[in-house]
């Protein structure tokens, strides 16, 4: 079952750092700069986690990303984010 | 998400362990010599842990050179020395050192298995180097070299080239075959630290490539003859002293090729006596301090890095070079002539 609270205020915890590099058509990052790891990103994922910024609710954030795709269904497109944020979560990402 | 690991094989990090130095060159990058700077030794041994931490991680082999100022004034050299050598992820050991104060440590560095040189600074012939260097200097890098060659360990020259200098650099190729040194490199006076004064020294783009060109020349002509002096060209601009190398591919003896990128942000860090790290020595702005800051935090967080990395940021004749991937400028030259550190290299001479 799918833990998303749509109320929840979440932020990309301190030892994560997200970076886009402007080249072709972007690459994505999220570096752990506490165990040196870096993880490839998607524009999806960078634009959902660039979106927790510690202020904004989750719901508000799954309508700007609903507003990105006005052809999908969104039932789909809301599972997908929130099945991306529970992952993030789940790995202490997003906290 | 997919993890992602960096794809070159050995990371290079320059270590200046002291400002202190007995020489005071008129091109040094330094303009402070004082002790006031420098850590204990518990600090260097925390910060070499961190470097094999982050070697470790990133599953790099790390290549580190032990500097200063002059690292032989440090009593406790051959302590870090140690240190280092128990460290898995430290591979390979260079001291870069002005070579006069080596003498009684000869035997104790036989002892350091993973030292793969010694390179010491030679700027010409007896005089000319000993103007730029110090009465008696030159005499002490003969005879050191020699007494490093008889232990069987590898020595390098580096050359710092500038309009005093230039026509010194044959026969400081002369000089290193016969005192029989492994390899020489030619590096290109940046005018920062004390050598600031010196922006006037700086060879034009035409005098830089005349040099280039030859010291190419000689190193093909001595590579043919099967000599063992290897003569490095992996700096900027070299390549453009022989395009057609810069296809050459990971067969080519290293004596054959010519030109390599700039390593800021790729594989390498400089890490200063106060553990302040900057992108490269000559490059002297700071990007973190590792005495607060975590490598990773600095590698993947810096902006200066990240403009580097992205070689679409270069401007002028950097910008759109088809040198790119074998040159990208020096961005220490750069800053040092323009104060931009994406400005297209000076010396130049496409």
């Amino acid at each position: 079952m799918l833990e998303v609270k749509e109320s929840e205020i979440l932020r990309i915890a301190e030892q994560y750092v997200l970076y886009k590099l402007d080249v072709n058509d972007g690459l994505f990052w999220l570096f752990d700069v506490q165990e040196g790891t870096c993880f490839n990103l998607n524009e999806t994922s960078f634009f959902i986690l660039s979106c927790f910024d510690g202020k904004t609710s989750t719901s508000e954030i799954l309508q700007k990303f609903l507003s990105r795709y006005p052809d999908e269904d969104p039932e789909k497109v809301s599972n997908d984010f929130k099945e991306i944020v529970e992952t993030l979560k789940k790995r202490n990402v997003l906290i | 998400m997919q993890q992602n690991n960096t794809s070159h094989n050995d990371f290079y990090f320059q270590w200046h362990i002291t400002d202190r130095c007995n020489l005071k060159c008129s091109h040094c990058y330094q303009s402070d010599y004082s002790y006031s700077s420098e850590l204990s030794f518990e600090e260097l041994k925390s910060i070499a842990d961190k470097i094999n931490h982050a070697l470790t991680v990133w599953k790099k082999e790390g290549r580190i050179a032990i500097t200063g100022g002059e690292p032989f004034i440090r009593k406790d050299l051959f302590d870090l020395l140690h240190y280092l050598e128990q460290q898995p992820a430290i591979k390979k050991i260079g001291i870069l050192t002005n070579g006069t104060l080596i003498k009684e440590h000869v035997n104790s560095l036989k002892d350091i298995t993973k030292i793969y040189y010694i390179q010491m600074s030679l700027e010409g012939r007896r005089e000319k180097n000993d103007e730029i260097r110090g009465k008696g200097v030159f005499d002490k890098v003969i005879e050191n070299t020699n007494l490093l060659k008889d232990v069987e360990i590898p020595v390098r020259w580096m050359v710092t080239l500038h309009k005093n200098n230039m026509d010194e650099a044959p026969h400081i190729i002369d000089l290193a075959l016969n005192n029989n040194v492994d390899v020489l490199t030619f590096e290109r006076l940046i005018p920062t630290g004390t050598g600031k004064s010196m922006k006037d020294m700086l060879l034009t783009p035409t005098d830089l490539s005349k040099v280039y060109k030859h010291i190419v020349e000689r190193s093909d002509e001595e590579y043919s003859k099967g000599s063992s002096l290897a003569i490095l060209k992996f700096r900027t601009l070299w390549v453009l002293t022989d395009s057609k190398r810069a296809e050459m591919d990971a067969q080519t003896p290293l004596q054959k090729e010519v030109g390599a990128a700039c390593s800021i942000g790729v594989d390498s860090l400089c890490v200063l006596p106060d553990a302040t790290v900057l992108p490269c020595r000559r490059l002297p702005i700071p990007i973190g301090n590792l005495k607060s800051d975590s490598i990773f935090k600095i590698w993947y967080t810096s902006d200066l890095l990240w403009k580097i990395r992205n070689k679409k940021s270069l401007k002028g004749k950097c910008n759109g070079c088809e040198f790119v991937p074998r040159c990208g400028g020096c961005r220490a030259m750069a800053y040092a002539v323009t104060g931009d550190y994406l400005a297209e290299d000076p010396q130049c001479w496409r």
